[in-house]
């Protein structure tokens, strides 16, 4: 039954390889973006967070 | 460069403190009441607004949208201000969003109890709602989108990649999942049928777990924990990966949701792959979090905000090492329907949302209002009950669902099941629902605790509404940097549109193809559409939530055939909108219930459960012996369905009540024949013609009447 629904969509193949594909690259290419990023920048993307105490003051 | 001087706006964080907690308390004692009516039926006082089938989904949706929905946005607009070194884009939009949001809470409380539901999970708000919710979303985000466009900081910190990620998918959720035909003004029937139903809504549901419950509050562990911690989170690098991987992963695993049904068995696959590739991006998550503490773990000791969101990263650890675990097909067919799934969430909710947003608390409101937190140890207090009440909590569920799930598949030697009765294998658990709730209360006892520390902290200071901060104004060419950096970054705004295009791609790839099948599903030539008494009752089932304690899905073991019969198959469903396969047997399934039992039993078992069953924890449903149906809306519902493409006859909404009166006076004489007098025009007429009408359409000339 399931496999006569499955073969009745045409190219229904075509999905799972679609996943497959589009995840891949985006993994890659993340990775490699992530890899080849400046370690000054991270290092001052990292303390974001941490840089407002200093800014700031109390009114 | 020339400093600007600013002010954050710490009103609008503290408003949604306040809210966060209050209707966290209400969500929680709602919740305390259905764990305890489990096992003592009688505290809903035999109001229909207080029992278990209507204040199970006000419970779920009250922890969801409004405690952790309000968490959210406290830790939001707390951290993107800094973050962006700006103000909130407009006042003015906070208001409306802050407001708004309550609003909607408000109205979701009162509809929910008075039963105008859509019966999908998580999304059982009724259509008007739905409207406002996506009109209040979408003002939260232009006031984020906003902020960011007069931000003051080149670089976006990954916790805003996580808020900007579940604004733009929460809203293609909602807005996908409440595809609905309004028929009423507080009713409409979901616009897809049967198992294209189910997979949108546990596509959605899924998702508002990964988008709801998942990426706000990665961002938030991302800001506050290193805040807390007072050093930076162990690997940024890492911390990036973790944001695409997880989100791209997350999109597809929904259908793990229904494994072992009526779905297509190539999506129930797709659905398990996902779920368990989804197991490396978040312990990626959690041990970035948890290394974050490297060399700090002396502070742990000390300070119970750092004990929280240790245990909080702990608990988002494990409950999502479970998950992919629970989408194994042999797993999963234990753990489905019983009390795991319920143990499951637990361990997310109390232990993950529940103790980052306390240990975000009580970092954030001594902030804000410019003092110290008033007793440390009441904190302390407050994390151990939490602690204690999470394990007495999902311990004994557990026990429960390992308990019932062999119960329900046991065979004697002779092959009969075991326990035949399924009342028997509920009566067994009884004890482990009394510890659940104790449990429950030990939580709630933290969280009142807590909540009345950080009055008196707040009460302690005062609000420093505008808080003064400085910076430079963000001017001039971005420093030198390898090109294709640079490149990416200039273009945030093209990178959000195609990272949700891709999205979409993920929800489509995966429903495309299940809506193709609509003409493909096998057609069952005897299925027909529900006659419009039928259709009555199955609405009046929607309205008490029968769903949440019943499934209407039999998988295909022996142990469900055995008990219930043939199991449930894809074309028995093409008429139902919305779907009500459910996600819980707390009682039996009831896909075959139609001409189990004779009319009079259902009458007698609506009136008083523990009549027909001895012990059942089912609540006694009297007022649908004295309610009328509600027969003026009968039309308008027929045009709904034919709208939805039920093949009713061209003129049928205005024979429709006719036809109603004529099948109601004849279970009505049937009734009499039984021994129970009751006029015809009464709901319990409505519901015993559904319940008889289920899952019989396939049992051949044994059909409905």
């Amino acid at each position: 039954m399931i496999r006569h629904v499955l073969e009745s969509i045409n190219g229904v193949g075509i999905f799972p390889m679609i996943s497959l594909i589009v995840f891949f690259l985006i993994f890659t290419g993340v990775t490699v973006w992530v890899v080849t990023m400046p370690k000054r920048k991270v290092k001052h993307m990292a303390e974001l967070p941490l840089e407002d105490d200093s800014v700031t003051k109390g009114e | 460069m020339a400093v600007e001087t600013y002010y954050y706006d710490n009103r609008i964080v503290r408003n949604f403190a306040v809210a966060t907690i209050v209707w966290g308390i209400v969500g929680m004692l709602v919740g305390l009441t259905i764990a305890i009516q489990l096992y003592y039926p009688a505290l809903n006082l035999g109001i229909p607004y207080m029992t278990f089938g209507r204040l199970r989904p006000l419970h779920t949706n009250a922890v969801i949208f409004a405690f952790a929905g309000n968490a959210i946005f406290t830790g939001v607009y707390y951290s993107i201000q800094r973050l962006l070194k700006a103000r909130m884009f407009n006042d003015t939009l906070s208001k409306i969003h802050f407001w708004g949001w309550q609003l909607i809470i408000v109205l979701a409380a009162v509809t929910l109890v008075l039963g105008f539901t859509s019966s999908k999970e998580y999304a059982e708000l009724e259509w008007p709602i739905d409207i406002l919710i996506a009109v209040i979303w979408v003002i939260f985000g232009i006031n984020m989108f906003g902020t960011i466009a007069k931000r003051r900081e080149r670089h976006l910190y990954v916790a805003i990649w996580f808020y900007i990620s579940t604004v733009v998918t929460v809203a293609m959720l909602h807005i996908v999942n409440s595809f609905e035909i309004p028929v009423t003004f507080w009713k409409s029937y979901s616009m897809f049928a049967g198992v294209q139903d189910a997979l949108t809504q546990w596509w959605y549901g899924h998702n508002a777990v990964a988008f709801f419950l998942t990426t706000p509050f990665l961002g938030l562990m991302y800001y506050f924990l290193p805040k807390a911690a007072e050093r930076p989170v162990f690997s940024y690098r890492l911390s990036i990966v973790h944001f695409w991987s997880l989100i791209f992963i997350y999109i597809w695993a929904g259908p793990h949701h229904l494994i072992y049904t009526s779905l297509p068995d190539w999506a129930q696959s797709l659905g398990t792959a996902f779920s368990i590739m989804l197991i490396a991006p978040s312990w990626g998550g959690m041990l970035n979090g948890l290394l974050t503490l490297r060399g700090a773990w002396d502070k742990v000791r000390e300070d119970p905000i750092l004990k929280f969101m240790v245990v909080g990263v702990t608990a988002y650890g494990m409950s999502t090492f479970e998950g992919p675990m629970l989408s194994i097909k042999s797993i999963n067919a234990i753990s489905h329907y019983t009390d795991w799934t319920i143990a499951h969430v637990h361990i997310g909710a109390l232990g993950w949302n529940g103790f980052i947003t306390f240990g975000m608390l009580y970092w954030l409101v001594p902030k804000i209002f410019g003092t110290k937190l008033h007793s440390r140890k009441q904190a302390n207090f407050h994390f151990w009950t939490g602690t204690l009440g999470i394990i007495f909590y999902v311990l004994p569920l557990y026990w429960a669902a390992f308990t019932q799930s062999l119960m329900w598949k046991e065979f004697t030697a002779d092959g009969f099941l075991q326990y035949p009765n399924f009342l028997e294998t509920v009566l067994q658990i009884i004890p482990m629902y009394v510890a659940r709730s104790f449990g429950g209360l030990l939580y709630l006892t933290g969280v009142c605790v807590g909540a009345w520390n950080l009055y008196l902290t707040a009460k302690s200071g005062s609000l420093i509404a505008n808080e003064k901060a400085e910076a430079a104004a963000l001017e001039g060419p971005p420093p030198v940097e390898t090109y294709w950096h640079r490149w990416i970054e200039s273009r945030a705004g093209q990178l959000t549109v195609w990272a949700t295009v891709l999205v979409i791609i993920g929800g489509a790839v995966e429903m495309i193809p299940m809506y193709l099948v609509k003409s493909n599903i096998p057609t069952i030539s005897s299925v027909k559409p529900y006659t419009p008494l039928e259709l009555a009752g199955r609405d009046i089932y929607i309205r008490e939530g029968c769903n949440n304690c019943h499934s209407q899905m039999i998988r295909p073991f022996r142990s469900e055939t055995e008990r219930y019969g043939e199991y449930s198959k894809a074309g028995e469903f093409v008429y139902d909108h919305p779907f009500l396969w459910g996600s819980k047997r707390t009682g039996p399934d009831l896909h075959r219930i139609g001409g189990k039992y004779p009319d009079a039993w259902h009458y007698n078992h609506m009136m008083d459960p523990g009549k027909m069953s001895p012990g059942s924890i089912m609540p006694p449903y009297p007022w649908l012996l004295e309610d009328t149906i509600n027969s003026v809306d009968i039309p308008a519902k027929i045009r709904a369905m034919q709208t939805l493409g039920v093949p009713y006859a061209e003129g049928f909404d205005q024979q429709a009540v006719a036809d109603l009166q004529a099948q109601a006076g004849r279970i009505a004489a049937n009734l009499k024949d039984q021994g129970v007098t009751v006029d015809s025009d009464k709901e319990i007429i409505a519901l015993i013609a559904y319940l008889q009408r289920l899952g019989t359409d396939i049992k051949g000339s044994k059909g409905a009447q």
